[in-house]
């Protein structure tokens, strides 16, 4: 807080002698504070003081404070060294929610779990695995948040020497995953279908390990002739679906795969062949390479795929959300609970449940089959405008216009960490896949790393010049990338090694920073929407803009 | 209170009919609208930003006025931006300017093309981290020219001509190894299927600009070093009109490098050092290169295609010069054209047929080999006169 210090300073003063003697207590009883203020608030202060008749107030304000009143608009409190920012209720009531113990690790018997152990079984070493395995699963419920790191960094330590002595280069991948602790979901999770499940093994098994030597590739999906009319893009969980919802109220899925492999039919064509490839011309025989979805009376603010790809939400101005079938192309559901327009709307990651934030200050928690809200989720001080879920599905956290991000739990439906530090709207968030950090982007450009279990910020990541539209981790967690209105996508190097102990990270403090490892310009792309597949291959979409 | 001020609040007041407003009301109305109009744009901008725009614009507005349940405000719905005149006689006043236009024009114009629908286009932003030198990005070394939306295909926004600033130009790894290859193909495997292959990647692909300079290099440099060596000079120039055929490049500025190497293809003196060796089809392609080559720039360097014929005409014309060489100026004069043909080939025909006609006899000329020549030569200009008739 602002004056903490100060006003235990004057905890001490209990009676009218201790005034006298107290040097602070004086200085402040002869000297004026001095407040900087713009011409506009200063007027609308006054005016609320002799309004209200608070005679004593003004009667302190007059004694007391000394405002230096400049003319013209209010300036930042950041170019001010001495100021802090306060928001709402203050950093004291955030540190009494932040103290809440949450359990951020990873879901037990995932798939990725599945085949870390399906690797293990292979080796000599999975007794010790086993072991070390249980030890999390027990440790985790009594933890609390603090606690949480450094039980996790022993077990890491643990774990890395088993990697080292199998030298499986599979296993090594898994460095920040599998040392996360496992809980159970308090959601029920749908079943997966099996070939689902066997197509995300495989993808699993394929994927490219990305770190700060090995940088992504990066396919970019262009929306030529938007006339400033997209709103938003999604891109599915494995590249080949890519949605835009527009002013206006179409929502426009387009099938990338099948696009890519009708130009490359085409050439060689068998007499046999003809068949199915004129089917597929058919469908477009209206000339449309797209599918096109109506049903919003409204702009389409918000487009989510769901992680297997069958089903798209959609969420609008008209304050619904619409569920859309991909298989289908119809519409199936439209959820009516917000009274405003729903700026986000986002699956979680085992499908079937999903969350929305909207202008009412809210959020609320859905489920697929309930046309109302399971949770919803109220204490934000401005509009909500971006909700992301957190990757064991028990927690969900969202950004808003108060600048806050706040996690909130999904079983209990109360808030468990408020994160201040932005200094403007907040636009995007994102989950690392290891469950321990979270990202935020603003409009300002700056990106902050959050801890969640602390509560508090890694670093701020500052490189953008305009906001920041999109953010996405890759899948073990060691790269993120960041997609702005200034037409770049910026990849950095988040990885923090445990490894290293505080005497080395004195030395070489530059290799432990968070740093920007490489900025992709586009032609006058804005980007907005990132997605790692599964396979670790980034995927990018933006509306080709017109230079002003 | 600040930036609205009161007379501005007696001046829409008796706009709409109220003359008499008591003076105390008008502050209070002032800060009013002033706090209103504060609390609409900051709606607003909300919108704007969900919008995925930085630029504020009347939709948003309006946008922001349904949230608040207020109706919109009518009227500013066109895509063009408000264009404001200066008021006669006062400095800082400005006004709309309404145009009035006839309602049979609005109604008898012609109806508007109706926008492209839109599409979504892949390519790579990067690959591995690296950015490839494709259209879809942009140039590596952004000089300072303004480019004009790159919305339909590639434009030469890369590296203007005129523009004289040194350019550092450092080649790709992948480039560096693509033209490796490309040279120890053509130098080494010209007849494999490789090769080929080699050509029509030469001839559609569309990163390999920063190249050209380099394979103009190696063109000249290995025409003017083996002349006798015969399937290289083939190689070569098929890999000239590969080059030509590429769309995706301009070959322009190194045309002045290429064509002293196609011209010493067509009219030297000894083409390869073995008598099977079939410098005949090597004149004749290099003949039709030629004729491509100044039938595609010839409009635009206008001393090319006269250059190109002199120097024809001297090989031509001069009896000290080898009959191939005779050979090769009559294909490149037959592929320029039947005017070329009329002008230049026809008055000259008679002297040179009765320097000719010895070299085809038997009896005068014994040496075989320039026997035959001789008689291609006269074939040659069989052919040449024949397609100026038709």
């Amino acid at each position: 807080m602002m004056h903490s210090r100060d006003l235990q300073k004057l905890e001490g003063v209990l009676s009218p002698s201790h005034l006298e003697e107290m040097e602070f207590a004086r200085s402040l009883r002869q000297s004026k504070v001095s407040v900087k203020i713009c011409q506009y608030s200063y007027d609308l202060l006054i005016q609320y003081l002799h309004k209200t008749q608070s005679i004593t107030m003004l009667g302190i304000v007059n004694e007391r404070i000394n405002f230096q009143v400049s003319p013209g608009q209010p300036s930042s409190i950041s170019d001010d060294a001495d100021v802090f920012t306060l928001v709402g209720s203050g950093h004291d009531a955030a540190d009494l929610v932040n103290q809440k113990e949450i359990h951020w690790g990873l879901l037990e018997d995932s798939l990725e779990e599945r085949l870390e152990k399906a690797g293990d079984r292979i080796t000599d070493s999975d007794k010790a695995d086993g072991e070390v395995k249980d030890g999390d699963l027990e440790e985790n419920k009594k933890r609390s948040a603090d606690g949480g790191k450094g039980g996790s960094t022993q077990k890491k330590l643990k774990k890395d020497k088993v990697v080292a002595t199998t030298g499986k280069a599979s296993r090594s991948e898994s460095s920040t995953t599998s040392g996360a602790p496992r809980v159970k979901p308090e959601l029920t999770l749908p079943i997966i279908p099996t070939e689902v499940e066997h197509s995300i093994l495989e993808d699993l098994r394929n994927r490219v390990q990305l770190s700060s030597m090995t940088l992504p590739s990066i396919s970019f999906y262009t929306f030529i002739n938007t006339h400033n009319g997209l709103n938003c893009a999604s891109i599915s969980h494995d590249g080949s679906l890519v949605a835009g919802g527009f002013s206006d109220s179409s929502l426009k899925v387009w099938d990338m795969a099948k696009l890519g492999q009708q130009t490359g039919n085409t050439p060689s064509q068998g007499e046999n062949e003809l068949a199915p490839n004129e089917n597929i011309l058919n469908a477009n025989a209206k000339g449309r390479s797209y599918t096109l979805f109506r049903g919003h009376s409204g702009p389409v603010y918000s487009t989510t795929f769901s992680p297997y790809g069958d089903f798209l939400l959609s969420s609008s101005s008209d304050s619904t959300i619409r569920l859309w079938s991909t298989k289908l192309n119809a519409n199936l559901v439209c959820y009516k609970g917000h009274n405003y327009p729903v700026w986000d709307v986002q699956f979680s990651p085992v499908g079937h449940y999903f969350a929305s934030a909207s202008h009412d200050r809210t959020a609320r928690i859905w489920s697929m089959d309930r046309i109302q809200p399971l949770r919803i989720m109220a204490g934000h001080l401005s509009d909500v405008d971006c909700v992301q879920w957190h990757a064991n599905c028990n927690y969900v956290a969202t950004g808003s216009s108060d600048r806050t991000v706040r996690l909130w739990d999904v079983q209990s439906g109360e808030c468990v960490r408020i994160f201040i530090g932005h200094r403007s709207m907040i636009l995007c968030l994102a989950m690392s896949p290891d469950g321990r950090y979270m990202a935020s982007g603003d409009e300002d450009g700056k990106i902050m790393m959050w801890d969640l279990a602390s509560g508090r910020c890694v670093s701020p990541l500052v490189g953008h010049s305009s906001c920041v539209w999109s953010l996405s981790f890759s899948c073990e967690g060691s790269l993120l990338a960041s997609g702005s209105a200034d037409s770049t996508v910026k990849i950095w190097d988040v990885t923090k090694s445990l490894k290293v102990s505080k005497t080395e990270e004195n030395k070489n403090g530059k290799t432990n920073r968070l740093r920007s490892l490489k900025t992709l310009p586009t032609k006058s792309t804005p980007v907005y929407a990132l997605q790692f597949s599964r396979r670790n291959l980034l995927f990018a979409a933006g509306a080709l803009t017109k230079i002003a | 209170m600040s930036i609205v001020p009161k007379e501005t609040i007696e001046v829409i007041a008796q706009s709409i009919g109220i003359t008499n407003l008591s003076p105390d009301v008008l502050p209070a109305i002032a800060s009013d609208v002033e706090y209103r109009v504060r609390e609409i744009m900051q709606e607003a901008i909300k919108c704007m930003r969900h919008s995925r725009r930085t630029t504020l614009t009347a939709v948003d507005v309006d946008s922001a006025l349904g949230l608040r349940n207020v109706e919109p405000v009518y009227g500013f719905a066109s895509g063009d931006p408000l264009r404001f005149k200066r008021a006669a006689g006062h400095k800082d006043l400005f006004y709309i300017e309404d145009k009035d236009v006839e309602f049979k024009e609005v109604i008898e114009a012609p109806l508007p093309k109706a926008p492209l629908d839109t599409e979504v286009v892949a390519h790579w932003l990067a690959i591995e981290g690296v950015q490839p030198a494709i259209p879809e990005n942009p140039p590596p070394e952004v000089l300072a020219v303004p480019s004009d939306n790159g919305k339909t295909a590639y434009k030469e926004d890369g590296i203007p001509v005129d523009i004289k600033l040194p350019v550092k130009h450092v080649l790709s790894r992948e480039l560096q190894l693509y033209f490796e290859k490309i040279t120890e193909l053509t130098v080494s495997r010209s007849d494999s299927a490789l090769f080929k292959e080699a050509l029509v990647s030469l001839a559609t692909d569309s990163g390999i600009h920063p190249l050209v300079p380099y394979f103009t290099f190696f063109v000249a440099d290995e025409v003017s070093r083996n002349l006798n060596k015969f399937s290289l000079l083939f190689a070569l120039m098929r890999l000239v009109w590969s080059l030509l055929q590429n769309p995706h490049i301009h070959i322009e500025p190194y045309l002045h490098q290429l064509m002293p190497s196609v011209m010493t293809c067509l009219v030297a003196k000894r083409l390869g050092n073995k008598f099977s060796d079939n410098h005949w089809d090597l004149r004749n392609f290099t003949a039709n290169l030629v004729a491509s080559i100044c039938k595609r720039f010839g409009h635009v360097y206008h001393n090319l295609q006269p250059r190109v014929t002199r120097t024809l005409l001297h090989a031509f014309l001069d009896p000290s010069k080898a009959l191939p060489q005779h050979y090769g100026a009559i294909q490149g004069l037959a592929t320029l054209g039947p005017n070329v043909v009329r002008l230049l080939v026809l008055p000259n025909l008679d002297p040179y047929l009765r320097l000719l006609e010895p070299e085809m006899q038997l009896e005068k000329q014994k040496n075989e080999v320039k026997r035959h020549e001789a008689w291609l030569v006269y074939g040659a200009l069989m052919l040449a006169c024949a397609c100026m008739i038709v």
